[in-house]
């Protein structure tokens, strides 16, 4: 591709660091200067080997200026990285121009940098070059006057770069490395470059953290925060928090948690694939153990996984599961399942997160397991830590990568976590150790279940040889109960059942008692009314009789008299 | 041997060359150096070759050590102690 053509595709070129190119809305700015400043060891040079690289992959040509540098050391990392340097060094498509100044020259007069101009132009030229990376400008201490500006020449070489439409990057040091440094990169951000990244690096906990911020880009937006990036023997790892996932596809999927009972109080299948869970709980309350059963679960549907330990080795963790009924080794060796014990504080944050993101990457595995990540809370800044976890977790959604997490808690008040990483997760299950008359009880609580309807149950489990066993709810009476004393208290209830159906049995025979009773009483009352009646009706007739007899005698009586 | 690097035929260049040739006067200079001038406009491997930055440069190969000195040697103390003569 030559210079035309590549100023036609695009108004961005790769930078040849995926991470880097999302951060810039495609990459570098397209026949433009582009100025990348940090202190010593930042990773300037590395960063624009990629730039050329990308170029060299593509079939462009580039010129590499070095002013620091030995030009093998440069062309040997490139070789490093795994890219063929030297091929392209000996075909003519990567020429590097050594204006490496040498400490014992002596300035005896005036002088002009024309051999500069005519070096760089002639390298570019025969290469037809359209990509140009010029390194550490500012060790050229003969190409600043000593008013503190840059000398005209090196104007005349920006105005020529920009003429001939090259895309370039210009790295520098900051003013703190050297004077030179802080005038040349003022001078570049003022006037030339369509784009300013500026990189640093800190240490804390005696690991290195490397941090990218783009300061300007001329034409378009650009991600504004500080990305930390790591590097390595295989290059630059930048994992920007990116937008892409707000389109990422839901998956309607669904993969086995490896617990029945758990994928009902799920809602019947267990969680989304590409999901991402947490497991919180205290040391000892079983997290290890349910990544673990999802896992095997997920392998014996012949999906592959990746099991990161950050605390247990991989004999440890075989030892530990085989004993509660997860067998995990023919997994491991049929190569379906890839355990990897790393120490938190065996790298940086970034690295980390590199190291993670490219074996998953190689290895298309469907399944993580992470276990735990409050192993790295020690690491860094909780902000930074809960950065990194977050891209982390955006990476692994976007891989579509069913992940389980756990997550230590220290101290059991109220379900908080630690890092605060939940709030990102789709799925939050606790595990709480509940002690109670003397015995430890295992409970578990799904706290959040994005996107499914999610139990708000409160569940006991036990860890058995043969794995997890989720014990049946038990809805008692005022609070929860489990273990030794759910069985006591289920035969107090049953107790109490039995003793209430008694009564219930006693109430209802008083009933019918009290029903008899009152029939009994109402004949009574019954033969009392009609005894009453019958002896007032015989009273009524005995006066009639009375009556009936008087007027007989009375009736005598008037006769005789007649 | 010195070898006098330029850049075409602009007033520093003549000027180092004449600043060259009067240090060229002295017998003990004479008898140690020899010197030739190079126009990096018509030969700009040479340039190339020999790691030049800047114009007028003087490059002094032989006896070690290799020693540049710039500009149109107008400074001689710098020019003296650059080519190592008291």
């Amino acid at each position: 591709m030559n210079r035309s053509e590549v100023a036609r595709s695009s108004s961005k070129l790769s930078s040849g660091i995926v991470g880097l190119d999302s951060i810039l809305m495609g990459g570098y700015p397209a026949r433009r200067a582009s100025l990348i400043m940090g202190e010593t060891g930042s990773g300037k040079t590395t960063l624009s080997l990629f730039f050329l690289i990308s170029g060299l992959q593509a079939g462009e040509s580039v010129v590499l200026v070095t002013c620091s540098e030995p030009p093998e050391h440069l062309i040997d990392y490139i070789d490093g990285y795994g890219f063929p340097g030297t091929e392209w060094a000996e075909d003519g498509r990567l020429r590097v121009v050594d204006l490496r100044p040498n400490p014992g020259d002596i300035v005896a007069g005036a002088y002009e940098l024309t051999p500069i101009l005519l070096r760089v132009e002639g390298a570019v030229k025969m290469s037809g070059a359209t990509r140009l990376v010029v390194d550490m400008l500012e060790n050229l201490d003969i190409a600043f006057q000593d008013s503190g500006r840059p000398r005209k020449e090196l104007q005349q070489l920006f105005d020529w770069v920009t003429e001939i439409g090259l895309t370039a990057i210009m790295n520098c040091g900051t003013p703190q490395v050297s004077r030179n440094a802080g005038i040349l990169a003022e001078y570049l951000a003022e006037y030339y470059a369509g784009c300013v990244i500026k990189l640093s690096q800190r240490v804390e906990n005696r690991l290195m953290t490397r941090v990218l911020r783009v300061v300007k880009l001329r034409g378009g937006g650009h991600g504004t925060d500080e990305y930390p990036f790591s590097m390595d023997a295989r290059g630059v790892g930048i994992l920007p928090v990116s937008d892409v996932l707000l389109n990422a596809e839901a998956s309607t999927e669904r993969i086995s948690t490896g617990l029945a009972e758990l994928d009902e109080m799920l809602g019947g299948e267990g969680y989304y694939a590409g999901s991402i869970t947490m497991i919180s709980g205290q040391a000892g309350s079983g997290k290890s153990t349910f990544a673990a059963q999802f896992c095997k679960a997920a392998l014996n549907t012949g999906r592959r996984a990746l099991f990161v330990s950050f605390e247990e080795s991989r004999t440890e963790i075989l030892r530990n599961m085989e004993p509660v009924g997860i067998d995990l080794a023919p997994h491991l060796a049929d190569g379906s399942l890839d355990i990897f014990p790393i120490r938190p504080t065996e790298v940086g944050l970034e690295s980390h997160l590199l190291n993670l993101a490219r074996r998953i990457d190689e290895n298309n595995h469907e399944i993580v397991v992470l276990d735990p990540v409050s192993a790295f809370i020690d690491m860094g800044q909780p902000m930074e830590v809960k950065m990194m976890l977050l891209r982390l977790i955006d990476f692994l959604k976007l891989r579509g990568a069913t992940t389980v997490m756990t997550e230590l808690i220290k101290v059991q008040v109220n379900p908080v976590d630690e890092i605060a990483v939940s709030s990102l997760t789709n799925m939050w299950i606790q595990l709480r150790s509940v002690e109670s008359n003397g015995e430890f009880n295992r409970l578990l609580y799904i706290l959040k279940s994005r996107g499914l309807p999610g139990s708000n149950q409160v569940r006991e489990f036990r860890i058995t040889s043969q794995g997890i066993v989720i014990e049946d709810m038990y809805i008692g009476t005022g609070s929860m109960v489990f273990g030794a004393e759910r069985a006591a208290r289920m035969a107090i209830e049953e107790e109490e059942t039995k003793t209430r159906d008694a009564t219930l049995q006693r109430v209802r025979e008083a009933l019918d008692i009290e029903q008899k009773a009152f029939e009994a009483r109402q004949k009574e009352i019954d033969a009392e009314h009609i005894g009453r009646m019958k002896e007032l009706e015989s009273e009524i007739r005995a006066i009639e009789r009375r009556i009936a007899t008087d007027q007989e005698a009375r009736a005598d009586v008037r006769r005789s008299r007649k | 041997m010195l070898t006098l690097y330029v850049a075409g035929r602009t007033p520093l260049s003549g000027r180092a060359i004449g600043n060259l040739g009067r240090l060229f006067e002295r017998s003990d200079v004479r008898s140690r150096f020899d010197w030739e001038v190079v126009d990096i406009l018509e030969h700009p491997d040479a340039a190339e070759k020999a790691r030049i930055l800047v114009t007028p440069t003087l490059v002094k190969a032989t006896p070690p050590p290799r020693c540049l000195i710039f500009g149109d040697l107008s400074e001689t103390e710098s020019l003296l102690s650059g080519l190592g003569i008291p």
